[in-house]
């Protein structure tokens, strides 16, 4: 499925490539790969199209894509969403790099697209180019215009600088870096960039400097420490950056603030505490899901899921994001990104087809049941559920999907009314468990302290502080849970009517370096625990018998010491007056 | 204003052995490993980004590769194989053709080929004048040079050739103070430059800066080297030249190229044998290294470096060869042999010394004595303020 008339997209524009294994630039061979596509019998091409709606889940996605004013629907396993990027808008630049003051100040993204193919001349009348600057980072790391690294204009701007030089051994090419960012490979690249001649100088704010007829490039070089002049330039080229298709369009939680604000003599139950997710209105999916019709973002509108430990992963179960609007990058990882999303593509159909959970619990064939005589539809399970599992009818009943599902349990957890359960995992499961702790009397002045652990790292660290031989205090108790978002707040208000002294949640790192496996299972739990701490106050317990720590599985050796102090801190608030009740 | 960049001078460097400097991305590992940069001269790193902007006039101010005695600690560290210590070594090649005021130098390090003509021809026109210009009738019988080419006359061309060399290498070394030290030559009082005098002399004999180099081995062959070189120096053209009668100096106990052979003990054998030794030593070591590229400061070889070290070979070999003869008392090897070791050590001294690798026996230990002058005169200016 492709927005413009014909495959390749920005890639149409580019002459040369830089590509493993970068010893030099290459030629860019799209036409062959486009043929091997739109030959290739099992693949279905639509040009100049757009998707209108996709309903469903993986395994049973529909989607309605719309081409010259015909539509077509077709059923989808899974969806790798490769929508790419736009360059940052130059005219938002600082004055100072010169944009639009000489028709000779160009970006990278213009030099693409202005010389394809064509030899490379000055823009002003195509005389030939002898001195050029290239300037990195234009409006890129700057907190002011995009906060990120595009990861790929030091590469560029170096392919782009050995162009020049082909045509001209002469030319003089020089390249104003902040920091030159050439990962892996690529950075022999650079070092190929240096025996060519390319000249770099080191600077963090290069000027430019437009006069009549004369263009010029000042820049306070911080390996020689003065200021160098480089005069007589014939072209200027701006290393804008990548920005990605997602991050276009309305933001939907915007939206809903302005209908809350309209609505609010209402008096819905409040669910303001919860933090929606930022899904803008790119008009790329087009989702009929209940949170949203796009991906949600990240940081920086990057649809991406955690990108070391879940790549490709996005917050829609089936959904693959994969080359520049997952992160910005160059063309060679692009296309290693999209071998690893469709990879990932298809474990999904395999999985999903099997009846099985897709990461991170691949092959768990047990999915939520939800005992709907007692639903209330208070909509907290629709509204937490990290990966927009379950839509809504028009009453507010939970309308669970299936195959979107990926067994985490929040939704079990977000429920006051604890019809959500799972086979093998349920709030009576755990309860049970609660239950069977013993709990010594108060005279034994032996404290007892539960810990509910996140399976995935918590428990993992717990488990390796005793491989260490650490040693922690022998009150505890532990209860692994699937997810700290799986925790019910019955489970608290048990425990402590029980004589449970004190309970710790050990979940993982929440935010934006977030580490949770559902992304946002361990945020959810540390909400609903934060209005435990009320409760409390209000039937005369002490706030500080209920904690939330995040670890992470690095932090056992920590572990202990949280652990100990827990127990002195119950001990110092004393036993649970509910003892033996 | 700033400083602007000259894509020649790199081009230009080309030609004096500079291979890899553009490939130096200034991590700072070469200036960091350096046992000699100091946070008031740090090199290598700084002169890179001179050569490589093509900054002329600053390479021309820099002490710093003077500084070097390229232990070539800084290439085996450079992780982009940018080879600092070469660059050292050819700003040092490039500074003495700047130095040299006649433009001979900058032609005799630029072209190879200009390199061996130049030595050829004044090889040729010794070898023409030693055959045109002898006694009548030489001895047959004994192996007696001076029947063949009176001292006298030796001890006179000798004096004219020191002395022309003398001028030349001075006025060279003059134009190194000057660019070195700019504006702060005159401002400093000469009382410094006086006390400081000794620092010359230690510098010279000792070079006790490359003693804090990591290779030691380097130090002790360029101390050979130096000091073989330095001691055969002084028994030629000293000792020699101290046997001119004419203006009535002489001291016959030390002189050489006398046909009298000295008994064994006489210093004027032992420091001969002793500079033969030394500089044997040295130079085979430096030309096997060369050849296997075996260290870092082995592995680029510059025409010039391997003229200096065969004409310096070539030189002691011929030399001990005509002791040899001497002692068989063989009249005609004795003879063929001097003329060969006039035809090789004269073109050496006319053409290194003020114009090519020799000449840094004068310029280094004189920027070194300089760098101290200036610490001097910096901390007494402190002290004062």
């Amino acid at each position: 499925m492709e927005k413009e008339s014909q495959l390749g997209g920005f890639q149409g524009n580019v002459q040369k490539i830089a590509t493993f294994p970068y010893k030099g630039t290459e030629d860019n061979d799209l036409e062959a790969l486009i043929q091997e596509v739109t030959q290739n019998e099992k693949i279905k091409v639509y040009t100049g199209a757009k998707v209108d709606k996709t309903i469903g889940g993986p395994g049973v996605f529909e989607a309605t894509i719309s081409q010259n004013g015909t539509t077509a629907a077709h059923r989808i396993g899974a969806i790798v969403l490769a929508a790419g990027w736009q360059p940052y808008d130059p005219d938002k630049l600082d004055e100072k790099l010169g944009f639009g003051a000489s028709p000779n100040v160009i970006t990278n993204v213009m030099f693409e697209e202005s010389f394809n193919g064509g030899k490379i001349g000055r823009p002003s009348d195509g005389k030939d180019v002898t001195n050029v600057a290239f300037l990195q980072c234009a409006g890129q790391r700057d907190p002011d215009h995009l906060p990120y690294c595009s990861s790929m204009c030091c590469v560029t701007a170096l392919k782009q600088a050995l162009q020049i030089k082909a045509q001209n051994v002469d030319a003089n090419v020089f390249v104003v870096y902040k920091e030159m960012r050439t990962p892996g490979q690529s950075e022999d690249l650079y070092l190929k960039a240096q025996e060519e001649g390319i000249t770099f100088i080191r600077c963090q704010s290069p000027e430019v400097k437009v006069s009549d007829e004369s263009l010029a490039v000042e820049a306070e070089d911080e390996l020689l420490g003065e200021a160098v002049l480089m005069e007589n330039l014939d072209m200027v080229v701006l290393a804008t950056g990548m920005v990605p298709v997602t991050a276009f369009g309305m933001d939907i939680t915007q939206e809903e603030k302005k209908k809350d604000e309209e609505e609010a003599k209402k008096g819905e139950e409040d669910l303001d505490d919860i933090p929606l997710d930022v899904i803008r209105r790119s008009e790329l999916l087009n989702l009929e899901y209940r949170q949203g019709p796009e991906l949600p973002a990240l940081r920086y509108d990057f649809p991406d899921s955690h990108f070391i430990c879940f790549p490709y992963e996005s917050r829609r179960t089936g959904i693959y994001p994969a080359g520049c609007v997952r992160r910005p990058m160059g063309i060679a990882t692009a296309q290693e990104d999209a071998a690893g999303a469709v990879m990932k593509a298809i474990q999904c159909i395999e999985l999903t087809s099997n009846g099985a959970a897709v990461h991170p619990r691949s092959g768990d064939m047990t999915f939520p049941e939800f005992a709907m005589q007692r639903c209330t539809q208070c909509k907290r399970c629709t509204v937490e559920c990290p990966f927009g599992a379950i839509n809504e009818d028009e009453e507010a009943n939970p309308l669970p999907q299936i195959t979107r599902c990926r067994r985490c349990g929040v939704c079990m957890g977000a429920c006051p009314e604890r019809i959500i359960s799972f086979k093998n995992y349920s709030v009576q499961m755990i309860g049970a468990m609660i239950k069977a702790i013993n709990v010594p009397e108060e005279d034994e002045e032996k404290p007892r302290i539960l810990v509910l652990a996140c399976e995935n790292d918590a428990y993992a660290a717990l488990d390796m502080a005793g491989i260490n031989r650490m040693k922690y205090n022998a009150w505890i108790r532990v209860i692994p849970l699937r997810c700290l978002g799986s925790m019910n707040l019955v489970w608290i208000a048990d425990s402590l009517s029980k004589g449970i002294d004190g309970i710790i949640l050990l979940g993982c790192k929440h935010g934006d370096d977030y580490q949770c496996h559902f992304v946002k299972g361990s945020e959810l739990a540390d909400i609903r625990l934060s209005k435990v701490s009320e409760t409390l106050d209000r039937l005369a317990l002490e706030s500080e018998r209920v904690r939330f720590e995040t670890v992470s599985i690095i932090d056992y050796d920590r572990l202990p010491a949280v652990l100990d102090e827990f127990a002195e801190t119950i001990d110092e608030v004393g036993p649970n007056p509910f003892k033996g009740w | 204003m700033g400083v602007k960049f000259d894509p020649n001078l790199m081009k230009d460097l080309k030609a004096f052995g500079l291979k890899d400097a553009n490939k130096c991305m200034h991590c700072g590992n070469c200036t960091a490993v350096c046992p000699l940069s100091t946070p008031e001269n740090t090199f290598p790193r700084k002169l890179i980004k001179y050569a490589q902007m093509g900054l002329k006039d600053k390479i021309l101010k820099s002490p710093e590769p003077w500084l070097c005695y390229y232990c070539g600690d800084c290439s085996d560290t450079c992780p982009r194989g940018a080879d600092p210590g070469e660059t050292m070594m050819v700003m040092r090649r490039y500074l003495t053709s700047q130095y040299d005021w006649t433009g001979f130098s900058r032609k005799f390090y630029t072209s190879e080929k200009f390199e061996i003509i130049a030595i050829s021809i004044v090889g040729i026109f010794i070898g023409l004048a030693l055959w045109i210009f002898h006694a009548g009738n030489p001895n047959m019988e004994h192996a007696h040079l001076n029947s063949v080419w009176p001292a006298p006359a030796i001890e006179i061309a000798d004096i004219v050739m020191g002395t022309i060399l003398a001028i030349l290498l001075l006025s060279n070394t003059w134009r190194c103070v000057k660019f070195t030290m700019g504006d702060l030559l005159k401002k400093i009082p000469l009382e410094i430059y006086i006390t400081q005098a000794k620092e010359l002399v230690i510098h010279f004999l000792t070079q006790r800066k490359f003693g804090e180099c990591t290779d030691r081995m380097q130090w002790i062959v360029h101390l050979l080297i130096m000091t073989g070189y330095s001691t055969v120096f002084m028994l030629v053209v000293v000792f020699l030249a101290g046997g001119i009668h004419v203006i009535g100096l002489s001291w016959d106990e030390i002189m050489f190229q006398r046909d009298v052979i000295y008994p064994f003990f006489h210093p004027v054998r032992l420091l001969g044998y002793y500079a033969t030794f030394a500089i044997l030593y040295g130079t085979t070591y430096a030309m096997i290294g060369r050849l296997k590229k075996s260290k870092a400061q082995y592995k680029n070889s510059h025409g010039t470096d391997w003229m200096f070290l065969i004409l310096l070979q070539l030189t002691t070999l011929t030399g001990i060869f005509i002791h040899f003869t001497r002692l068989l008392d063989w009249p005609m090897p004795t003879y063929v042999l001097y003329v060969i070791h006039l035809m090789v050590a004269v073109p050496m001294l006319v053409l290194e010394v003020p114009f090519a690798k020799w000449a840094h026996l004068a310029f280094r230990p004189v920027v070194l004595y300089l760098m101290a002058v200036k610490e001097k005169y910096l901390q007494e200016q402190k002290g004062a303020a």
